[in-house]
């Protein structure tokens, strides 16, 4: 490679202060401003120069026009040229045509995206085409001016360098979007990971719901064979001719009987949770007079409220309309609050109040026993939650009762609020909708017996 | 009159309902499993009510019912179902049963239904 003599060997940065001096840029001669002026010698645009004879004479003075706004390289023709062209990478190639054809350059794929500005004597038209067709960006017939010079490299690497930035955002960004998709990638084989973890989690879970409704369910089924045949056992004793029953044998059979309908109860109470926990209660809707009902249930009720001495009351709107809700359920709702009441009231009454509004069938069922303390209302709803600990407790029952109730109510669309202050009684109001769900479909229950 | 038979495998609860049942004046037959109770029907003797459990060895309640099912004149017979299993109201309903009674529940619950159709 041959040097200019005012630039430094080709492969360094050409100090821009040599140019300077003769830089029309600078000079006022132009009336150009140096664009680059404060731009750091090393950051300024690299022009190589491939001509026949560098540092020739005809060329000198023009290249120096460019000295102070860039950086200027001088290489030799053919292989040289191109050789350190791709050793630069320079931003912009100025090359004498008379001396190099720029096809070899455009071989390089490396150099695709270096401009570059031909210089040619003469105004051979034929030629110029040729070339530009080759891949020129621009045409300098000699002679030409500093500053058609200036201008025409300027707006060649002004473009160069804003197609590089441009080049440079994209990757950028094409890296964000490939590291987003990558993020995204991650996620979603997380979010299916923990899908599966999900899934297979709510298998066991409902292989275990299973297990111990099948279970609890067959335990039942055991216990009531059992239960079924004292049962006739003590009805059979009790209806005894030869010899009849003395009283006091008549009194043991009575506790027997009594005790015989707690062990009843508890089972079934316990076989109906395990219902309701495996989702299975369901409201069967018919349309009937809700007040009968009531009525009834309240009669049924009246001998065990007599066996504590406790005064049970049925208060109900004259004008009660029909309910178009569950029967079964509200009759077994009404029977676990009143013997809810009854249980835990040592002394005074039970008022079940019976009404209708906008809104449905409201039934309110007061005690005068000793009342939920604030702290309580909401977990007295839980299963197996009594007030008393297990250690102390004297109340018969493993807490079941409300628990079962609210599930009812919920199946009902209904829903049950406790007003209690504590040593004063409680007051349970049960609000039930005119209209449930026709598509709900059977209940359930086994306390009932019927006739299909 | 036509009596009550009485299918169950646990010979306590057969005898003693039977035995409470013929108190009343019905007439009586037991079986210990449901083929026991179609070889009873096929004898030509044919019950007023059919009173079964449906957990039984050999034949149990609900391959009963499906043999009932299969001749018109048994399956004319009142069926209910006197049993402990879950769901019995959804059994009674699959197994198109007369009524049912849980076995837990007071004897006069069963009468009731014999009453019913005897």
């Amino acid at each position: 490679m041959t040097q200019t003599p005012s630039a430094l060997p080709s492969s360094d940065i050409l100090p821009t202060s040599e140019f300077q001096s003769s830089n029309p840029a600078t000079s006022g001669e132009t009336g150009f401003t140096n664009e680059n002026a404060s731009v750091p010698c090393e950051k300024l645009p690299l022009v190589l120069v491939i001509e026949a004879e560098p540092g020739a004479e005809s060329n000198q003075l023009l290249l120096d026009s460019l000295a102070g706004s860039y950086r200027v390289v001088s290489s030799g023709f053919g292989r040289e040229g191109r050789d350190q062209a791709l050793a630069l990478r320079p931003d912009l190639i100025l090359a004498d045509v008379n001396s190099e054809r720029i096809s070899e350059l455009r071989k390089c794929r490396e150099l695709d995206d270096v401009p570059i500005i031909l210089m040619t004597t003469g105004a051979d038209d034929d030629l110029r085409d040729r070339l530009l067709e080759e891949g020129a960006q621009d045409f300098l017939a000699k002679p030409f001016s500093a500053i058609e010079l200036l201008v025409r490299v300027r707006n060649l690497v002004s473009m160069k360098r804003a197609r590089d930035l441009l080049q440079k955002e994209l990757l950028t960004r094409s890296s964000s979007i490939e590291a987003l998709a990558n993020e995204v990638a991650v996620r979603k084989r997380e979010t299916e990971t923990a899908f599966e973890e999900a899934r297979v989690a709510r298998d066991i879970a409902e292989q275990a719901n299973r297990f111990k409704s099948n279970l609890i369910g067959l335990m039942s089924h055991e216990l009531r064979s059992p239960l079924a045949a004292l049962r006739l056992h003590l009805t059979r004793l009790s209806r005894e001719q030869v010899p009849p029953p003395s009283p006091a044998q008549m009194d043991v059979v009575r506790k027997m009987s009594t005790s015989l309908d707690r062990l009843v109860d508890l089972v079934t109470s316990l076989l109906e949770y395990v219902q309701f926990e495996g989702g299975r209660l369901s409201a069967n809707i018919e349309t009937f007079d809700i007040g009968k009902l009531g009525a009834g249930v309240v009669e049924e009720m009246r001998a065990h409220a007599d066996a504590k001495s406790l005064t049970l009351c049925l208060s109900s709107a004259i004008d009660m309309p029909e309910a178009r809700t569950d029967p079964r359920l509200v009759r077994l709702i009404l029977i676990n609050l009143i013997a809810n009441a009854i249980k835990f009231t040592k002394s005074g009454r039970i008022d079940v109040t019976m009404s209708h509004g906008e809104s449905g069938h409201v039934i309110l069922v007061r005690d005068t026993g000793p009342g939920i303390p604030d702290i309580l209302h909401a977990r007295i709803f839980e299963p197996f939650e009594q007030l008393e600990p297990i250690t102390s407790k004297h109340a018969h029952g493993v807490g079941l009762g409300l628990a079962l109730v609210r599930e009812m109510v919920k199946a009902l669309d209904g829903n049950i609020t406790l007003e209690s202050v504590e040593g004063e009684g409680c007051v349970f109001t049960v609000c039930l909708p005119a209209m449930v769900a026709a598509s709900e479909t059977a209940w359930k229950s086994e306390r009932e017996v019927s006739a299909t | 009159m036509s009596g009550v038979l009485i299918v169950d495998d646990d010979e306590d609860i057969r005898v003693m309902l039977a035995d409470l049942l013929t108190g009343e004046g019905y007439p009586v037959a037991t079986a210990g499993h449901g083929r026991e109770a179609i070889a009873y029907l096929r004898s030509g003797k044919l019950p007023c009510i059919i009173v079964l459990d449906l957990m039984m060895p050999v034949m149990n309640g609900w391959e009963f019912r499906a043999e009932q099912m299969k001749d018109p004149v048994f399956s004319s017979v009142p069926t209910v179902l006197f049993t402990g299993v879950a769901d019995l109201a959804a059994e009674a309903k699959s197994l198109k049963a007369t009524g049912y009674v849980t076995k837990s529940a007071h004897y006069h619950a069963v009468l009731d239904m014999v009453k019913r159709y005897c």
